[in-house]
C-alpha cells in the first residue's frame, strides 16, 4: 500500500470519526437551541421579576414569573443534598474502611439496588408514609423523596472519592497515630477534597432535576414564594411537567423561560466540577 | 541493655502463606537495627507487626508474642502505640493536599505532642533540621510537597514521624528510591537520631548496613538466620545467605 494511499484511508477515517462525534452531540445541541431559542424570550421580557414574581393565572397577558417553583426546587434539593452526602460520608467511609466485610457488601447491593428503582414509586411511598401522616403534601415530604431518589448517586460519587485516595496515605497516616476519625477529615476528606465536593455538585444536580419523586409528594404552590416547611411548596421540573401539559399558552412561555432557567442551574455546577476535575488532575 | 522491642515466637500467616515463622529479636536502646533479608523474606511485615499496621491486612493471622517497652503490643491502644512506634514507608507519602509545614504540624497536633502555635513552629523547625531539610524548605512552608524532590520528601516524611518524638523509628527501606545525596543525608540524621529513640531500619543495602548500624538481623524466608553487632556478622558472616546478601548477590 502505496503512503499516498495511506493518508487517504486516515484522512477518511478520521472524518468518519470526526461524524459519528457530531451526530452523537446532534442531539444534545438541538436541546440546547431548542430549549434557548424557546426559553430566551420570557426571560428577556421579565428580565429579574421572572424568578421573583409569582406564576400567572389561565389566559393573563402578563407571564408572572416562577418564584415559588425556584424557591422550591432549592431548598428542597438543599435538604436533600445535605443528608445524602451526610449518609453517603458514613456509608462510603465504611464501605471503605471495612470493603471486605460482610456489612459492606450489604450496603453496596442496597445501594445498587435503590438506584434501580423507578423514583414514581419513590413518590407514591413517601406519599403513603409522610404525606398522609402530615395531612397534605408538603416541602419535607419532597425533600424526603428527593434524598431517597439520589442517595445511589451520592453514594457512587462519594465512594468513588474516598476509593480514589491511595491506601498508601491512609497507611501512612494510621502509621502516625492518626484515628480513623483523622484519616476521615485529613487524609480521604483532604486528599480527595476535589473529588468530593464534585459528588456534592453532582447529587445536587441529580436533586434539581428530578420530577417524579415530587408528583405526590411536594404540593403546587403558586399563590405565595414560600409558606414553611410543612406546607405545600413548588419545584422548577415539576412546574415544567404540569404547564407542559395544560392548554394554556401563557404557561408553555412559563415553562420554556423554566426550563432554561433548569439548564442553567444545572449548568453552573456542571462547569464547576469541570474546574474542580482540572485542578484535580494537575 | 534491656529490650526496647522484643518479639517471641511471632508467627504471622497472610492468606494461608506463612510469612514469619518463629522470630525471636530483641531491639536494644537507643541503637540503630539493621534488618536485611531478600525480596519477600518478611522484612516489611515484621515491622507492621510491631506498629500493629498488620491489622489493615484482613488475612493476616498473628501469633507469639511482641512485647514493646515491656508490654504486649495488644495491652496498648494501637492508636497510641503508633505515636510511640512511627512508621515511614518505602515511598514518601507526604500529603498532598497540606503544605510542607502543615505536614509536619499535623501528627503532632493530632496527638497532642504540642499545642501552642508557638510550641508547633518550635517542633516542625526541630524536626526539619534534624533531617537536614530547614535550609531548603524555610522559604517555602505554606507550598505543597509536590515542590519536592523525591529525597525531600521522604525527608520530610521522617521529619513529620520525628514530631511525635517516638521511642522507636521504624523506617522501610527508606533510601531505596532516592539519591545518593539524600541517603547521606538520612543516615547523617538517623546516627543523630538514635541518642533520643530506637531505631529499626530496613535495608538492601548491606553498605548502609556498614554505615549505621549498630546490630543485625536477617531475615530468610521468614526466619532469622543470623543476628549479632554489624561489624561482627559483616566480618565473620556464618550463613551462606548472609554472605551472598553482603556481596548483593541475593
Amino acid at each position: 500500500m502505496g503512503r499516498s494511499t495511506r493518508k487517504a484511508i486516515n484522512l477518511l477515517v478520521i472524518a468518519v470519526i470526526v461524524a459519528l462525534g457530531v451526530l452523537g452531540l446532534l442531539p444534545l445541541i438541538w436541546l440546547l437551541y431548542s430549549t434557548a431559542v424557546n426559553g430566551l424570550p420570557p426571560l428577556l421580557e421579565k428580565g429579574l421579576s421572572f424568578i421573583t414574581d409569582l406564576p400567572p393565572t389561565p389566559m393573563s397577558t402578563d407571564i408572572g414569573g416562577i418564584a415559588p417553583a425556584l424557591v422550591g426546587t432549592l431548598i428542597s434539593s438543599s435538604i436533600a443534598t445535605l443528608l445524602a452526602v451526610v449518609s453517603a460520608v458514613i456509608s462510603s467511609l465504611f464501605t471503605r474502611e471495612y470493603m471486605y466485610s460482610r456489612i459492606s457488601g450489604f450496603i453496596e447491593a442496597v445501594v445498587r439496588s435503590f438506584n434501580g428503582i423507578p423514583t414514581i414509586i419513590v413518590s407514591m411511598y413517601v406519599y403513603t408514609t409522610v404525606v398522609l401522616w402530615m395531612g397534605e403534601p408538603n416541602v419535607v415530604a419532597a425533600s424526603i423523596a428527593l434524598l431517597i431518589a439520589v442517595l445511589p448517586t451520592a453514594h457512587y460519587y462519594l465512594s468513588s472519592a474516598l476509593r480514589s485516595v491511595e491506601e498508601r496515605y491512609r497507611e501512612a497516616a494510621l502509621s502516625l497515630g492518626f484515628r480513623r476519625i483523622h484519616v476521615l477529615r485529613y487524609v480521604y476528606l483532604g486528599v480527595a477534597r476535589r473529588q468530593v465536593a464534585s459528588g456534592i455538585l453532582m447529587t445536587f444536580i441529580r436533586a434539581v432535576g428530578e420530577t417524579a419523586p415530587l408528583l405526590f409528594t411536594m404540593g403546587f404552590l403558586t399563590n405565595s414564594v414560600f409558606q414553611g416547611l410543612n406546607r405545600p411548596g413548588n419545584a422548577i421540573s415539576l412546574l415544567i411537567f404540569i404547564y407542559a401539559l395544560s392548554p394554556y399558552t401563557n404557561y408553555h412561555t412559563v415553562a420554556w423561560g423554566a426550563a432554561l432557567l433548569l439548564l442553567i442551574l444545572v449548568l453552573i455546577p456542571v462547569l464547576l466540577i469541570e474546574v474542580l476535575v482540572k485542578e484535580a488532575r494537575k | 541493655m534491656s529490650c526496647v522491642v522484643e518479639a517471641r515466637d511471632l508467627v504471622v500467616r497472610l492468606g494461608g502463606r506463612t510469612v514469619l515463622s518463629g522470630v525471636n529479636l530483641c531491639i536494644k536502646h537507643n541503637s540503630i537495627s539493621v534488618i536485611m533479608g531478600p525480596s519477600g523474606s518478611g522484612k516489611s511485615t515484621l515491622l507492621r507487626v510491631i506498629n500493629r499496621l498488620i491489622e489493615l491486612n484482613p488475612e493476616a493471622e498473628v501469633s507469639g508474642r511482641v512485647v514493646i517497652m515491656g508490654k504486649d503490643i495488644y495491652e496498648w491502644d494501637p492508636y497510641e502505640l503508633r505515636r510511640y512506634v512511627v512508621l515511614v514507608q518505602q515511598e514518601p507519602t507526604p500529603f498532598p493536599n497540606l503544605s510542607i509545614f502543615d505536614n509536619v504540624a499535623l501528627p503532632a497536633k493530632l496527638n497532642g505532642v504540642a499545642r501552642s502555635r508557638e510550641e508547633v513552629e518550635k517542633l516542625v523547625r526541630w524536626a526539619l533540621e534534624k533531617v537536614m531539610l530547614w535550609d531548603e524548605v524555610k522559604d517555602r512552608l505554606r507550598k505543597p510537597p509536590t515542590v519536592l524532590s523525591g529525597g525531600q520528601r521522604q525527608r520530610l516524611c521522617i521529619a513529620r514521624a520525628l514530631v511525635l518524638r517516638p521511642e522507636v523509628l521504624l523506617l522501610d527501606e527508606p533510601t531505596a528510591n532516592i539519591d545518593p545525596a539524600n541517603t547521606l543525608k538520612i543516615e547523617e540524621s538517623l546516627k543523630e537520631l538514635k541518642e533520643d529513640m530506637t531505631i529499626v531500619l530496613v535495608t538492601h543495602m548491606p553498605h548502609q548496613a556498614a554505615r549505621v548500624g549498630d546490630f543485625i538481623y536477617v531475615l530468610y524466608n521468614g526466619k532469622i538466620i543470623e543476628e549479632g553487632p554489624v561489624g561482627e556478622v559483616f566480618l565473620h558472616p556464618r550463613h551462606e545467605v548472609t554472605t551472598k546478601l553482603l556481596e548483593r548477590v541475593l
